[in-house]
């Protein structure tokens, strides 16, 4: 017998639910939405995991889904629904990215002074050519920080989005966004106070 | 009264934005004209808003032909990861027929219309709701398992039977919502 559930969806969310499995978006609207969206999608994943071919793949796999689940017809909501799509997408790959390089630990006869600076061999090259110091500086900071985090900040900062959209967006609350917000940018303001003063060599990212 | 510096360092990214209300405005204004702590507060969170609105958007360098790799059935990744595009279709379509199977023990018969009771071979009575209820689970399972094995375009076999399905199947709806948004899949 099936076990009683707090939450039953009624027939119009099934419906939404089989009509987004199986109904793909046609090829003249998705080619409207890659055109006008590809480009934010590709930056916003590439200054979260900093890597071309990771911000890459987030952009092949965020418009895959939207081309299997077309949940819009509309630029304004295909955003939304895609900015939400490659947070988590560029939080999980973060995620994976940190366990991984956790289990294969570090040897421990290197000191750290002698270990390579690990920020800057993980942002593209490219990257860099694009970026002024400043922000070559602030997105090796932001690395710094967790994934959520650092996805929150870039949704509110670079994509323009209020806090009340991204609690919205995310099914967060939004006085928790604020505070996070709060604490990310006393530490960013540490970090980068550090930096000044720190040769590069004994930085270390945690994203 | 003064406000505290704790509570107007929270506004002060709204208030940076604009994106404050008035009465919060004149607040957290009137607080800054006398504390230099929350001015120096106020100027990092400008510089942060600056430097980072400032960054440029970037030029995708590869094409997204999303129709063609959903032809093939396989993405960038599944490339790099090496797994058979016939295998896979064949494990897919033993998934399907596994989980038809398993749905059919598992779900109750839902029969229209709805009677007012039913009693089972327990001896146990139904309800007109509590059938309704049973047959909306059944419905809802239905288009979960439906998406599972959408997803297992990019699972192998021992993924779906060693791990994913019997967790997803009798997964949580607030999961199947999650996956319906966006979130998990």
């Amino acid at each position: 017998m099936l076990r009683p559930r707090k939450y039953l969806p009624d027939d119009v969310t099934i419906r939404r639910v089989s009509r987004s499995l199986y109904m793909p978006m046609d090829t003249e609207t998705f080619e409207t939405m890659v055109r006008a969206l590809r480009d934010r999608v590709y930056s916003y994943a590439l200054y979260s995991l900093r890597t071309r071919e990771d911000a890459e793949d987030v952009t092949q796999e965020a418009f895959l889904r939207l081309w299997r689940r077309c949940p819009a017809r509309d630029v304004a909501a295909v955003r939304a629904w895609l900015l939400r799509v490659v947070y988590n997408l560029c939080v999980d790959l973060s995620r994976r990215r940190r366990t991984a390089r956790v289990r294969l630990g570090r040897p421990v006869a290197v000191r750290q002074e002698e270990l390579p600076d690990t920020t800057d061999q993980r942002t593209d090259p490219a990257l860099r050519l694009e970026l002024d110091q400043q922000q070559q500086e602030l997105l090796r900071a932001l690395a710094t920080l967790s994934s959520e985090t650092r996805n929150v900040l870039l949704l509110h900062y670079f994509e323009g989005m209020t806090f009340g959209e991204i609690g919205e967006l995310l099914g967060k609350n939004v006085s928790s966004l604020k505070v996070r917000v709060h604490r990310a940018r006393k530490t960013l303001r540490g970090v980068l106070t550090a930096a000044v003063d720190d040769p590069p060599a004994q930085r270390q990212e945690t994203g | 009264m003064k406000s505290r510096c704790a509570d107007v360092e929270l506004l002060l990214t709204e208030y940076a934005a604009g994106d404050l209300p008035v009465a919060d405005v004149a607040r957290v204004s009137g607080h800054l004209e006398s504390c230099a702590a929350c001015r120096d507060e106020l100027a990092a969170e400008q510089r942060l808003r600056a430097t980072l609105n400032a960054l440029p958007q970037l030029s995708c360098p590869v094409e997204v032909s999303v129709p063609e790799q959903v032809v093939t059935g396989r993405t960038e990744r599944g490339r790099r990861a090496g797994r058979g595009e016939g295998r896979h279709w064949l494990w897919g379509g033993a998934g399907l027929a596994a989980a038809v199977v398993l749905l059919i023990v598992l779900l109750p018969s839902t029969p229209p219309p709805p009677p007012d009771r039913i009693v089972d071979s327990t001896g146990r009575t139904w309800s007109r709701t509590e059938i309704e209820t049973a047959r909306l689970e059944a419905k809802w399972s239905l288009a979960l398992t439906a998406k599972i094995l959408d997803r297992t375009g990019r699972r192998t076999v021992t993924d779906i039977f060693g791990r994913r399905l019997p967790r997803a199947v009798t997964g949580s709806l607030e999961k199947a919502a999650s996956i319906y948004e966006g979130g998990q899949g």
